[in-house]
C-alpha cells in the first residue's frame, strides 16, 4: 500500500514537472489568448486590440536572424502602442513558429487568415517556409510583409497580397556582381549554398545575373546546412575551378565550416555572402578567419545612428532587449516591414468588414501609403502596383566582419 | 596526393565524431535491444552545457567537460528508469522507440527554452593552430578527437574485459534470465549502460563543442547519422562501429569530391544499403558472441 503510494506521488510529481515544462515552452510562443475573429473585424474606435500575426521561428540553424526580426517588430509595436495605438487600438501580435517546417508554415496561415482573423501579417523568415506560404497567402487574401526571405518568386509578379521589406536575390546579386567587378576586377565567382531556398534562390539569381553577361558562375557546390560539417570537398571543387571570389550562401556556423576548409587547403579568395554571414555562428566557427569577409546588411548597428528613426530604433530597442540586434539587416527589415502595415491601416482607416480592411490596406500599400521614413532608408514611395520590393540597390550596405564585429566595409 | 590525405583527414574528424556517438547506441542495445532514440539530443546537451559552462560561466575547460559528461550521464539514468524500463517488455516491444523519441524533443524545447537558437563554439585548450602533414592541414583541435576516441574504445573494451560490471553487462546482453537467477539485478545492469551511454554523448557533444558550433538543433540530424553508423559496423561491436564511423566520414569527404556535394548523401546511404545487402547483420558484426569486445 506505501509502495503503491509512492508511485502515484512520483507520477503526480511527474505531470506537475511535465504540466511545468509544457507552460514554459508555451510561454515562449506568446501566442495572444482571449482576443480572436471579431476584434480585428470590429469598427474603428473600438478599444478591441488590432491582430497582426508574425510567422517567426524559434528554431533551426538560423533562429537568432528569426528572433532579431521579432524583436525589430515588437519595437515598432510597442512605439505604435505607446502613442495610443491606431484609432484607439492597440497592437497585438499573434505569433506562430513555423519551426522551419512548410507544412506548419501552411497552417499558420490558415490559422492567421481563419481563426485569429487578423489584418495583415509579417514573417518570411526561412525561404522554404516562405515559398510554401505565398501560394497559400494569395489564396487567403490578406496582406504578408515578407521581412526576410530573399527568394524573388515570394514577392514578385502574380503575388498582390505580400510585399517585401527585404533582400531579394536578384536584386542583391546585382549588387554582388557590381562590388565584386569593382573592387576585386574579376567573375570568376563560384557560388558555395546551403541546399534550401535561401541558397539555391541566391545560386539561381547570381547565375542569371552573370548570364545576362554572357558569363556564368565557374562553380556551383551545395552542403546540408544542418548536417555537413566537412567542407573540403564543396571547397575544392571551387578552387579547382579557378574561382577568385566565393558568393557564398549558407547559414552561420556553416559558412564557418567553409572558412576552416579554405584555411587547410591553403586558399585565400574574397568572400561575399547576405544575411547567413552576418551571424554570429561565423565567428564563432571561423573566428580570425572570418576577418576581411563580406555580409550585405540594409543596416549597421556596430556604428552611429546618422538618421533619427535609426537612433530611436536603437535606443528602444536596446532599451527593451538590454542589447543591440544581433543580427542587423533582419532587425531593421522587421522595423521596417512592420511599421509600414502600421502606416498602411492608419491611412486606409478600418470599416470592421475584415475582406475589404485587408484590400485596403493591400491597396493603401501600393499606391497611397505615402512616404516613409524608415530605419534602413527614408522612401517617397516604397511600394507600385509592379513592384512590391521596397528594397533596391540603394539600400543595400556592404559589412565586413573586423576583429569579432561585423563593421561597415570601406569598400561600398 | 594532397588532396586524397586532405580528404582522407578531413572526413576523420567528423567520422570520430559519429563513432563516439554510435558507442553509445550500442552500448544499450546490446544489453536489452533498445536504441535511446534521443542520443543526438543528448549529445547537442553535452555541448551546450559544455558551451555554457565554460563560456559563460567561466568554469575551467576540464572541469565544465566533466560537468556536462556527468550531467548527460545522470540525465539518462533518468531517461532509462522513466522511458526505457516501462516500456521495454521484450524483444518484440517498440513502445520505446516513442518515448525515447518524445524524450529528445522534450530535451530539444527545454534546451531552446533555456539556452535560446545561438550557436556557441568552446574554445579549446589545444589552440586554433593547424597540423600539417605532406600539405593537408588539420587543426590540432580536430586531431585530438582521434586519440580521445581511440582511449575511450580502449577504457570500453577494459570495462567490458576486465571489470565486474562489464561482465554482468555482456551477462545480461547473453541471457538475461540467467543473470536473474544468479542473484543480479539486470535491472540495476540495464541502468549502468545507460548511465556509461549518458557519458559518451556528452563527452561526444563537449568534445565536438570545441571544433563546431553547437546549437539545440543539431542533434537529430547527429543521432541519425550515428544510427546508420551502428547500424553499418553491426550494434554490437564497439571496435567495429568505430571503424565504420571513421569510414562514413572519409566517405563522405571523398564521394564529395569525386561525385557530386549535391547528391553525396544519396550516395552515402545509397552504398549504407548496398553494404547491408551484402552483410544484413552489418560489416562487423559477430553473430557468435552477444558482445564483440
Amino acid at each position: 500500500m506505501r509502495k503503491l503510494s509512492s508511485k502515484k506521488m512520483t507520477l503526480g510529481l511527474l505531470v506537475v514537472v511535465m504540466m511545468w515544462v509544457l507552460a514554459a515552452c508555451g510561454g515562449g510562443d506568446k501566442e495572444s489568448k482571449g482576443v480572436n475573429a471579431p476584434a480585428a473585424s470590429n469598427g474603428a474606435g473600438s478599444k478591441q486590440p488590432i491582430l497582426i500575426g508574425m510567422s517567426t521561428e524559434a528554431t533551426g540553424d538560423n533562429a537568432m536572424n528569426s528572433i532579431n526580426l521579432y524583436q525589430g517588430v515588437q519595437v515598432a509595436v510597442d512605439q505604435v502602442n505607446a502613442k495610443g495605438g491606431i484609432d484607439g487600438r492597440l497592437i497585438e501580435l499573434v505569433v506562430r513558429d513555423t519551426e522551419q517546417n512548410p507544412t506548419r508554415g501552411i497552417s499558420i496561415i490558415r490559422d492567421f487568415s481563419q481563426k485569429e482573423k487578423v489584418l495583415a501579417a509579417i514573417g518570411g523568415f526561412h525561404s522554404t517556409v516562405m515559398l510554401a506560404q505565398s501560394p497559400i497567402i494569395m489564396e487567403e487574401k490578406f496582406p504578408f510583409m515578407v521581412a526576410t526571405s530573399n527568394v524573388p518568386a515570394s514577392v514578385e509578379t502574380g503575388m498582390p497580397w505580400t510585399f517585401g521589406v527585404r533582400m531579394n536575390a536578384n536584386i542583391t546579386a546585382q549588387y554582388a556582381l557590381k562590388f565584386i567587378k569593382e573592387h576585386f576586377n574579376t567573375t570568376n565567382i563560384a557560388v558555395l549554398h546551403e541546399n534550401g531556398g535561401y541558397g539555391k534562390g541566391a545560386a539561381a539569381a547570381m547565375t542569371k545575373v552573370l548570364e545576362s553577361e554572357g558569363l556564368k558562375p565557374v562553380a556551383v557546390e551545395s552542403f546540408d546546412n544542418a548536417k555537413d560539417k566537412d567542407m573540403t570537398a564543396q571547397v575544392n571543387r571551387a578552387k579547382e575551378a579557378g574561382a577568385e571570389v566565393i558568393y557564398l550562401f549558407g547559414q552561420g556556423a556553416a559558412n564557418g565550416y567553409v572558412l576552416q576548409a579554405m584555411d587547410k587547403l591553403g586558399w585565400k579568395v574574397p568572400i561575399v555572402g547576405e544575411n547567413g554571414m552576418a551571424n554570429k555562428g561565423v565567428q564563432e566557427v571561423g573566428k580570425e578567419l572570418a576577418n576581411g569577409t563580406y555580409a550585405i546588411q540594409t543596416a549597421n548597428f556596430n556604428v552611429d545612428q546618422t538618421r533619427e528613426t535609426a537612433k530611436v530604433f536603437l535606443e528602444d530597442f536596446t532599451a527593451k532587449f538590454g542589447h543591440i540586434p544581433t543580427t542587423f539587416a533582419s532587425a531593421a527589415q522587421g522595423y521596417d516591414g512592420a511599421m509600414v502595415i502600421f502606416q498602411a491601416i492608419e491611412k486606409a482607416g478600418l470599416t470592421g468588414d475584415l475582406a475589404k480592411d485587408r484590400e485596403a490596406i493591400k491597396d493603401t500599400l501600393e499606391t497611397g501609403l505615402g512616404s516613409y521614413s524608415g530605419v534602413i532608408k527614408d522612401w517617397d514611395q516604397m511600394f507600385t502596383a509592379e513592384n512590391h520590393d521596397a528594397v533596391d540597390v540603394n539600400s543595400y550596405l556592404m559589412c565586413v566582419w573586423k576583429d569579432g564585429k561585423l563593421v561597415i566595409s570601406d569598400k561600398q | 596526393m594532397s588532396l586524397i590525405l586532405q580528404l582522407v583527414i578531413s572526413g576523420l574528424s567528423v567520422g570520430c565524431l559519429y563513432a563516439l556517438i554510435a558507442l553509445g547506441y550500442s552500448l544499450t542495445f546490446v544489453v536489452n535491444g533498445t536504441l535511446n532514440m534521443s542520443q543526438g539530443q543528448l549529445v547537442m546537451l553535452g555541448g551546450v552545457l559544455m558551451f555554457g559552462f565554460s563560456e559563460l560561466g567561466h568554469l575551467p575547460f576540464l572541469a565544465s567537460f566533466a560537468l556536462a559528461a556527468l550531467i548527460v550521464g545522470l540525465l539518462n539514468l533518468g531517461i532509462e528508469r522513466l522511458a526505457i524500463r516501462k516500456f521495454d517488455k521484450g524483444a518484440n516491444s517498440i513502445e520505446w522507440v516513442l518515448s525515447t523519441i518524445a524524450v529528445g524533443i522534450i530535451i530539444q524545447d527545454v534546451a531552446l527554452y533555456i539556452n535560446g537558437p545561438d550557436e556557441g563554439v568552446t574554445p579549446s585548450p589545444v589552440g586554433d593552430e593547424m597540423l600539417r602533414i605532406f600539405g593537408a592541414g588539420i587543426y590540432w583541435k580536430e586531431f585530438i578527437f582521434l586519440p580521445v576516441v581511440g582511449i575511450l574504445l580502449i577504457l570500453l573494451v577494459l570495462f567490458y574485459k576486465k571489470s565486474h560490471w562489464g561482465l554482468w553487462l555482456r551477462a545480461t546482453a547473453d541471457n538475461r534470465t540467467a543473470v536473474e537467477i544468479m542473484g543480479i539485478s539486470s535491472n540495476k545492469i540495464v541502468a549502468v549502460a545507460y548511465v556509461l551511454s549518458g557519458l559518451l554523448a556528452g563527452i561526444g557533444g563537449a568534445l565536438m563543442s570545441t571544433n563546431y558550433a553547437v546549437s539545440v538543433d543539431i542533434g537529430l540530424p547527429l543521432g541519425l547519422k550515428a544510427i546508420s553508423v551502428a547500424i553499418l559496423a553491426g550494434v554490437n561491436n564497439p571496435k567495429g562501429i568505430v571503424a565504420a564511423g571513421l569510414i562514413l566520414g572519409i566517405s563522405e569527404a571523398i564521394i564529395g569530391q569525386y561525385i557530386s556535394t549535391a547528391f553525396r548523401e544519396m550516395f552515402v546511404y545509397g552504398l549504407v544499403i548496398l553494404v547491408l545487402y551484402w552483410k544484413p547483420m552489418g560489416l562487423f558484426n559477430a553473430r557468435k558472441t552477444i558482445v564483440k569486445v
